[in-house]
């Protein structure tokens, strides 16, 4: 069981596909390089324990991305977890012109929303899930994903003292 | 910036296009980690299995389809807006209300700590006395049921992994209830000394039997056109420091009107309302888009404040005759 040449290239060839956008929603979660690394490393490693299901699977991406949010939600519930402070905030990023200001901004009021807050505005306005998409991946009811959103919209509103934030339909529309 | 983040999604893109050290990921160590927990799931399996096996052989159980959950509240079109299902009974320290939440955004019975970290209990129901089979989660994996017991009666811990039965914190306990049905505690963010002995204690409080939940309005009489959508009674409130919040989500010629109700002062007036405030409470009509037709008939928001009698802070004072 397991290793199999065949199966081997398979998820291979899927994880260098997919490992940089992996990474960049790890990113938004851990607010960190590093942390979205460890992340999508171990996220990558459940995934090859569960090829044979995820290989299967409809939506692999889906498959995928709910792996990495389950693991970054599990590793946040755990007790070590509360102690960790994210590291430096310009260690690994060039310190580049306003666009970066901006990012480092918003990068450090999303690192201040509680995980499953964090979780749900990232899959609703990065991945632009749908509230039952939302709801389906983190695997809990459509009204939780609704007041997770508002209460995280409602958070980042203040402290980036903005004005209210659109809904992604209503970006789409 | 600015602080402005009128597009919150492209905002979201250009962070994560934000200049990056090089990727660390090691592709051969997740395979090489990946078969070795391989082969440990297949020695399990194979013990595992042959238990089962064993223990199936000698008591054959009846097959029955697993049973699907629901919901312990639901919404109603009676004068009792919200009607419970079961009930908590003990809950631990944090917890600092239950609240109840019926329409179609999903209905849920949720026992909260106060805080966006603040402990969850959620309290589900199955239909009947069939044990529901642990499924899969969200992530495709197979649930896997740690037996336990509560109050003598066959309960498991539903979880990823046989040895960490509080599934990393994201806990699913089920287990059946004094009179058969099965019921569910699912729970995150308990920050208590033994999350298993307090969800086996909070499992034990719990009744079974339907109550319309009591709620500090009465409307006297939906006017025409209205109909009633969604029901929100949040104890803690989402937002503000009152001891509990209400929204009751309308529908008037199909457009949204929304009431809210709160401890006068607790809760932050919601944007493009009209509102009063009446025995320690604050209520307010939310349009939110045009008037409708139906609304603007009986006078605006206004007319339907004029309709709505507040019952004030006390819930000893509050009803479960809403509508009508």
């Amino acid at each position: 069981m397991g290793g199999s040449p065949a199966r081997d290239a398979e998820f291979t060839e899927y994880v260098t596909a997919k490992a940089l956008w992996l990474r960049k929603v790890a990113y938004l979660l851990c607010g960190d390089w590093h942390a979205a690394d460890d992340l999508v490393q171990a996220t990558v490693t459940k995934l090859y324990t569960n090829w044979h299901r995820a290989g299967r699977a409809d939506n692999v991406d889906g498959y995928a991305r709910t792996t990495l949010l389950n693991t970054f939600l599990a590793e946040r519930r755990a007790p070590w977890a509360r102690l960790i402070v994210l590291r430096g905030t310009h260690d690994d990023v060039a310190d580049h012109e306003g666009d970066v200001d901006a990012a480092l901004d918003l990068r450090a009021a999303l690192a201040a929303l509680p995980p499953r807050q964090r979780a749900t505005v990232v899959l609703r306005y990065f991945c632009d899930l749908s509230v039952e998409e939302a709801a389906r991946t983190l695997g809990c009811s459509t009204g939780n994903v609704k007041s997770q959103t508002a209460r995280g919209i409602d958070t980042l509103r203040r402290l980036l003292r903005t004005r209210p934030v659109a809904s992604p339909e209503e970006y789409r529309a | 910036m600015t602080g402005d983040i009128p597009d919150l999604a492209a905002e979201l893109k250009a962070l994560a296009q934000a200049p990056a050290p090089p990727m660390t990921l090691d592709l051969a160590r997740a395979r090489a980690t990946g078969r070795r927990r391989l082969r440990r799931r297949r020695t399990w399996t194979i013990g595992v299995g042959a238990a089962a096996l064993a223990a199936g052989l000698a008591a054959m159980p009846l097959v029955r389809p697993a049973p699907e959950p629901a919901s312990a509240v639901t919404l109603s079109a009676g004068p009792a807006p919200l009607i419970a299902h079961a009930s908590f009974g003990w809950l631990p320290e944090p917890i600092a209300g239950v609240g109840y939440q019926a329409g179609p955004h999903g209905d849920q019975i949720l026992a909260r700590e106060r805080g966006d970290s603040g402990a969850r209990i959620i309290l589900s129901l199955y239909p009947d006395d069939r044990e529901p089979a642990p499924g899969r989660f969200a992530d495709g994996a197979e649930g896997v049921a740690v037996p336990a017991r509560v109050h003598g009666r066959p309960a498991y811990w539903l979880t990823h992994d046989a040895s960490d039965p509080l599934n990393g914190g994201d806990i699913y306990l089920r287990w059946q209830t004094a009179g058969g049905r099965w019921a569910e505690l699912h729970a995150y963010y308990l920050n208590v000394a033994d999350p298993q002995e307090v969800l086996l204690r909070v499992a034990a409080g719990v009744t079974v039997g339907d109550h319309a939940v009591p709620l500090p309005l009465r409307i006297g009489g939906m006017p025409a056109g209205f109909r009633l959508q969604e029901v929100q009674l949040w104890r803690p409130p989402l937002r503000g420091t009152g001891a509990w919040e209400l929204q009751v989500f309308l529908s008037a010629n199909g457009l949204p009107v929304t009431v809210n109700v709160s401890p006068a002062g607790g809760s932050p007036r919601p944007p493009k309302s009209t509102c009063t405030s009446a025995t320690g409470l604050d209520l307010c009509v939310q349009v939110d888009g045009p008037v409708p037709a139906s609304l603007r008939a009986i006078g605006g928001p206004r007319g339907l404040l004029d309709r709505i009698t507040l019952l004030g802070a006390d819930e000893r004072d509050w009803t479960t005759q809403v509508i009508g």
